[in-house]
């Protein structure tokens, strides 16, 4: 459930513009946030570039906010950390945004 | 009161800042080395060496700071405030000590120390208890969440587990504490050893899982969920794990992961580890709706080595806060780390630990008591 997620988002996002690419983190981020929320069809990663690396903008449905970022910002807080570690494996660097 | 900090070519010329700023004797001072001075190339001082330091409060320091934090140790604690038998049963003497109007506290620690009986021993001792309510706030709210408040955030206890060490540290103001409550501690605590240990980590939700019978019957579906995520998750990072489930005990699932490359998975200071087991435990909470247990995630033994690591520094640092008096600041750990810090130094006469700071920077800090 989750690949087809990422790469029909990932296809999207990654046809025009070759650099922008998730890579394993997009992967990730996609299947944890699928796998947190309760509608995984909102689910949704879009990926772009700045200075200060590869940007993971995480769409999930309004009622699933709360999931994604739990109390306190703890699940949103170890989302981060796990993507950012499936970056480093693939040498980039990579922030989650959550977007509302 | 406030606290001044200073830097100095060594503690002791930080010392003596610290002094001329509050403008006290020494004796009438506390210290707490933040960092010694450090020698760079050729002698030449790379970084200053940094005190903190206070006018001692006239007042004793507030007992609150001494806490206990392991709960095993602590139930066998109520069963020696309540002067019966030698500390065994943790979850039927403590019954006792309630009984005979013993600290509330030992109760609750009771009902963590046997989790299949706790909402009996839980429900039965709160009632008795609520006449002492005054007498002992912390400890009846405690037996009180056990079996019933948290039907509902028992589970999500779990994702909370990690923080439940700085829930204790955050206090209990009122809390009773008598001076000899630690010796007891102490002597008792040879004898819960292993099991102590053994909980040691999150040991501090304890309570919140003391729900009985559902246990046994969720754990099964949850151990299933947490390794389908886990060989999913690893999956997904690209990585050859072997996903493996132990069951150590009733309320406590263990999933080991093996194979190469798995480091990633750790991170800097267990932080990924960490960060993955949260996420397990949530996932394994949304999907089961009801996870009672504690679910520990743990990659090539990295979790025994590290609290085996963070033992011997945590003695060896207590060791030299015997032998000096400073008081000590350790570099700033996550919860779990803390906790294992907490648990070594209390059982070392002659230091005490507190918790300071806020998270992601809470550390702990050693004295002298």
């Amino acid at each position: 459930m989750s690949d087809v997620e990422g790469s029909l988002d990932g296809g999207v996002d990654d046809w025009g513009d070759d650099e922008v690419d998730g890579g394993r983190a997009k992967s990730v981020l996609t299947f944890l946030a699928t796998r947190l929320v309760d509608d995984p069809s909102a689910v949704r990663v879009e990926t772009s570039e700045n200075r200060q690396g590869i940007k993971l903008a995480l769409h999930v449905a309004p009622d699933d906010m709360g999931k994604v970022i739990g109390r306190r910002g703890r699940v949103a807080q170890s989302i981060r950390s796990v993507v950012r570690a499936a970056g480093a494996r693939d040498g980039i660097d990579v922030y989650v945004d959550i977007v509302d | 009161m406030e606290w001044v900090e200073t830097t100095g070519r060594s503690v002791q010329d930080a010392k003596d800042k610290a002094l001329d700023e509050l403008g006290v004797d020494e004796a009438d001072a506390e210290f707490e080395v933040v960092a010694e001075a450090q020698t760079g190339l050729f002698g030449r001082l790379r970084s200053e060496a940094r005190v903190r330091a206070r006018v001692r409060p006239t007042a004793p320091r507030a007992k609150e700071e001494r806490r206990n934090r392991d709960r095993r140790r602590r139930a066998n604690e109520g069963t020696a405030a309540a002067a019966t038998a030698p500390a065994n049963g943790a979850g039927g003497t403590a019954g006792t000590a309630d009984a005979n109007g013993g600290r509330s506290r030992g109760s609750g620690r009771g009902a963590a120390a046997s989790p299949v009986t706790a909402d009996e021993t839980g429900s039965s001792d709160t009632r008795p208890d609520d006449g002492a309510t005054t007498a002992a706030p912390r400890g009846t709210i405690r037996t009180a969440r056990a079996p019933r408040a948290t039907e509902g955030a028992a589970a999500e206890g779990t994702s909370e587990s990690l923080d439940s060490d700085a829930d204790v540290d955050s206090g209990d103001p009122d809390r009773p504490a008598p001076r000899n409550r630690n010796r007891n501690r102490n002597r008792t605590r040879s004898s819960v050893g292993p099991t102590g240990a053994e909980t040691g980590l999150d040991s501090d939700d304890d309570d919140l899982s003391g729900k009985g019978p559902e246990v046994e019957v969720d754990m099964a579906r949850q151990g299933e969920v947490a390794v389908d995520f886990l060989t999913q998750l690893t999956a997904e990072l690209g990585l050859e794990a072997q996903v493996s489930l132990t069951q150590p005990d009733d309320d406590t699932l263990e999933i080991q992961l093996a194979g190469p490359n798995l480091g990633i998975l750790i991170g800097p200071k267990g932080a990924t580890l960490v960060a993955i087991q949260n996420l397990t435990r949530t996932v394994v909470f949304n999907e089961t709706h009801g996870s009672n247990g504690h679910i520990y995630v743990d990659v090539g033994g990295y979790r025994q080595k590290r609290t085996e690591a963070l033992t011997r520094f945590a003695t060896q640092v207590a060791e030299q806060v015997k032998a000096n008096g400073n008081r000590t600041a350790l570099e700033p750990m996550s919860a779990v780390d803390r906790k294992v810090v907490h648990d070594t130094i209390s059982a070392i006469e002659g230091v005490q630990t507190i918790s300071e700071g806020e998270e992601p920077r809470r550390r702990v800090v050693v004295l002298p008591g």
